[in-house]
């Protein structure tokens, strides 16, 4: 029987609540005291803790719907393992005061979104990883489908691979001595610890001690998702890394002509993002092989081509990304990309700015780099970072020229790509970005 | 009695404040620190609560072509202004000082604005439904908060002598056909906005049953340090 998840009475005279955003999608996996929903009622914006841990197995109430308060939300799908032994309070989800439960909240947070649903394991794997004290269900698989394997198992003993948790998360009411000040970490802390213990997925696994003087940040929502959508990336996809450098003095000329009439007219600068959109656009529709993701035993090669682009935020940044770039123009490219980053930077992207990108471009230039070597988003392919352009003296016949050069730089995901087709992918973007001039059509 | 921590920050960026918050919040659940206030004002910034209906939101562009900045927010409630003149407060509180119930923390709020009107002469007083507190069929404070982790977050505004005009741009709070009036518009020599800060500070205090406790430099060192409990 799934638990049922009610809208909570806010307040004394709080008769209904209307559901803001959901924080969690069915099939995520929740942890006892996680937020899971904002709730708008009146002036108040509250995130609703989840009374039990478990998998979210459905939405009841879309964004945006109002509803009476005890009204059912949503159904959890109790972890079987810790059901018992936490005994979640049946209480409205506000109501109660678990500031102490906040710490294993917060670990079971960490599980990545692919941590494998319950029983993705035969029953030998299970036997091994109980006799050791673990939770199979905790483990990260890498199996098919997800599944864990022996080797996950040992893995996981070895403290090898971070995102898993250990065993049946302690009672909110026993005393925790890690809970009381989190903060500092004790000398003695591995005692406190039982002797398996392994943080789950990075956040807990402090082994420094600050020094004075020394500022601690929390991590935010953000830098976990990076960071964990980083370390996933570099763990599964095996990079390579090529250059090419670009004579853009055409184009920089070209740019220099119109600039001041554009940021007139349409009210922001042209970029050389855009140019360099363009010609990659049209360099992934010669080899499509590039807008492809690596899928078990068969490459997905896609059809639309959306462009992912890297935008700087103040703690972070984010990859909105620009549908069917293969269908704008240089100008309509320049327009999407302004829209999204304005978007991005106000806080104001929907979910499906940031979702279906193809391949990405990162306008690692932006910052005075002339080299870089990115970090594939992964599941798409590959990735191009444009640098910054730089007058440089080059040999041009038997004499010597000062030319604008930009080099662009690829990661790739070498099960799906190798050098050549990668040579082939640059050498026509450098092209076409070499032939930029007064007489390209940017509308 | 427990306390509350008080100080003034004079005008700080939303986004930096915004930092403060969550910080001292991730602080207040977990019981490192006790409830606290920061008073300060804004730069101009318009914010969009999460409840900012699509018909209330202007483009963007018209709100930032002054100058100001533009934030969504995770407060509750829909579109309104900060700037210079406006006094803010960001009472980071747990909620079982109100017994967990976020209507009894808006009214608590309101209380505390019209508390604080009072010692300048002025009959404020609540319009309901709507959430704020009203003069003659103006808001002169508006009120919106988020709850996370039973802590409460974002707080409250007192139009001291705000420049009007800037919210003409926008239909404050969602709410259409009610004006936005100050202190300053109703003929009272504004006071330095520290001054209304130190009366918020304790007419929050004494209605929410703490003891007040200014140290604006301890609660700045908590907010960049990011470190020592209290």
């Amino acid at each position: 029987m799934p638990y049922q998840i009610r809208m909570p009475k806010l307040g004394e005279s709080v008769v209904e609540g209307t559901i803001g955003r959901w924080l969690k999608a069915v099939g995520d996996q929740v942890a006892l005291d996680e937020p899971i929903v904002e709730v708008d009622t009146d002036k108040v914006s509250a995130e609703i803790p989840s009374p039990v841990a478990g998998v979210i197995s459905a939405i009841l109430v879309p964004e945006g719907a109002t509803v009476s308060v005890d009204m059912p939300i949503a159904e959890v799908l109790e972890d079987t393992a810790s059901a018992s032994e936490q005994q979640p309070e049946a209480q409205s989800a506000g109501a109660d005061d678990h500031a102490d439960g906040q710490e294993e909240s917060s670990g079971e947070e960490l599980k990545e979104a692919e941590t494998p649903k319950p029983h993705k394991y035969t029953p030998a794997v299970r036997h091994i990883a109980t006799a050791a004290g673990l939770d199979p269900g905790s483990i990260k698989g890498h199996g098919t489908g997800g599944r864990v394997t022996r080797k996950d198992v040992e893995a996981a003993l070895k403290g090898a691979l971070p995102s898993f948790s250990v065993g049946a998360p302690t009672g909110s009411t026993q005393e925790d001595p890690r809970q009381v000040e989190p903060q500092r970490p004790k000398t003695d802390d591995a005692e406190a610890q039982p002797a398996h213990a392994v943080p789950a997925s990075g956040g807990k696994m402090r082994n420094i001690i600050p020094a004075e003087g020394d500022a601690v940040v929390p991590v935010t929502r953000m830098r976990r998702h990076i960071a964990e959508h980083m370390t996933e990336s570099k763990r599964i996809v095996p990079h390579a890394w090529t250059m090419v450098e670009v004579d853009v003095t055409s184009l920089v000329r070209f740019r220099e002509s119109i600039k001041a009439e554009f940021a007139q007219r349409e009210g922001f600068n042209l970029t050389y993002l855009a140019f360099v959109m363009k010609a990659a656009v049209e360099g992934l529709r010669e080899y499509p092989i590039l807008n492809s993701q690596w899928d078990g035993d068969r490459i997905v090669i896609r059809k639309r081509i959306n462009l992912g682009i890297a935008v700087d935020l103040e703690d972070g940044l984010i990859v909105p990304v620009v549908k069917d770039a293969d269908k704008k123009s240089i100008v309509g490219l320049a327009h999407a990309v302004h829209e999204l980053a304005v978007r991005a930077r106000s806080g104001a992207l929907r979910p499906e700015d940031v979702e279906g990108g193809t391949f990405t471009v990162n306008n690692t230039g932006a910052f005075g780099s002339v080299m870089s070597a990115p970090i594939i988003n992964y599941p798409q392919a590959a990735i191009l970072s444009m640098e910054t352009i730089t007058r440089r003296p080059v040999v041009v016949g038997e004499g010597i020229a000062i030319r604008s050069i930009m080099n662009l730089c690829v990661s790739l995901d070498h099960r799906i790509l190798d050098g050549a087709v990668i040579g082939r992918f640059l050498r026509s973007v450098k092209r076409r970005l070499e032939s930029y001039d007064e007489t390209t059509p940017i509308y | 009695m427990s306390e509350l921590l008080c100080g003034w920050f004079g005008r700080k960026p939303y986004v930096t404040a915004l930092d403060w918050q969550h910080m001292l919040l991730e602080k207040r659940a977990r019981q490192l620190m006790p409830d606290v206030l920061l008073t300060l004002e804004h730069p101009p910034t318009y914010t969009a609560g999460t409840a900012t209906k699509p018909e209330h939101l202007p483009p963007v562009e018209d709100l930032t072509q002054s100058g100001a900045a533009f934030y969504r927010s995770g407060r509750g409630g829909s579109i309104t202004y900060h700037g210079p003149g406006q006094l803010i407060g960001y009472p980071i509180i747990h909620l079982s000082a109100v017994n967990y119930d976020v209507h009894r923390y808006l009214r608590l709020l309101e209380e505390a604005c019209i508390r604080v009107l009072a010692k300048w002469g002025i009959a404020a007083h609540r319009d309901a439904p709507y959430t704020g507190v009203w003069v003659q069929g103006a808001k002169i404070a508006a009120i919106g908060v988020r709850v996370s982790r039973r802590v409460a977050m974002h707080g409250l505004a007192i139009n001291v002598h705000p420049d009007l005009a800037a919210f003409e741009r926008i239909t404050p709070c969602g709410i259409q056909g009610k004006g936005v009036t100050s202190m300053a518009n109703l003929g009272i020599n504004p006071p330095p906005l520290h001054d209304v800060a130190q009366e918020l500070c304790r007419q929050l205090a004494k209605l929410s049953g703490h003891h007040v406790r200014y140290d604006a430099e301890a609660l700045a060192q908590i907010c960049t340090l990011g470190e020592e409990g209290t």
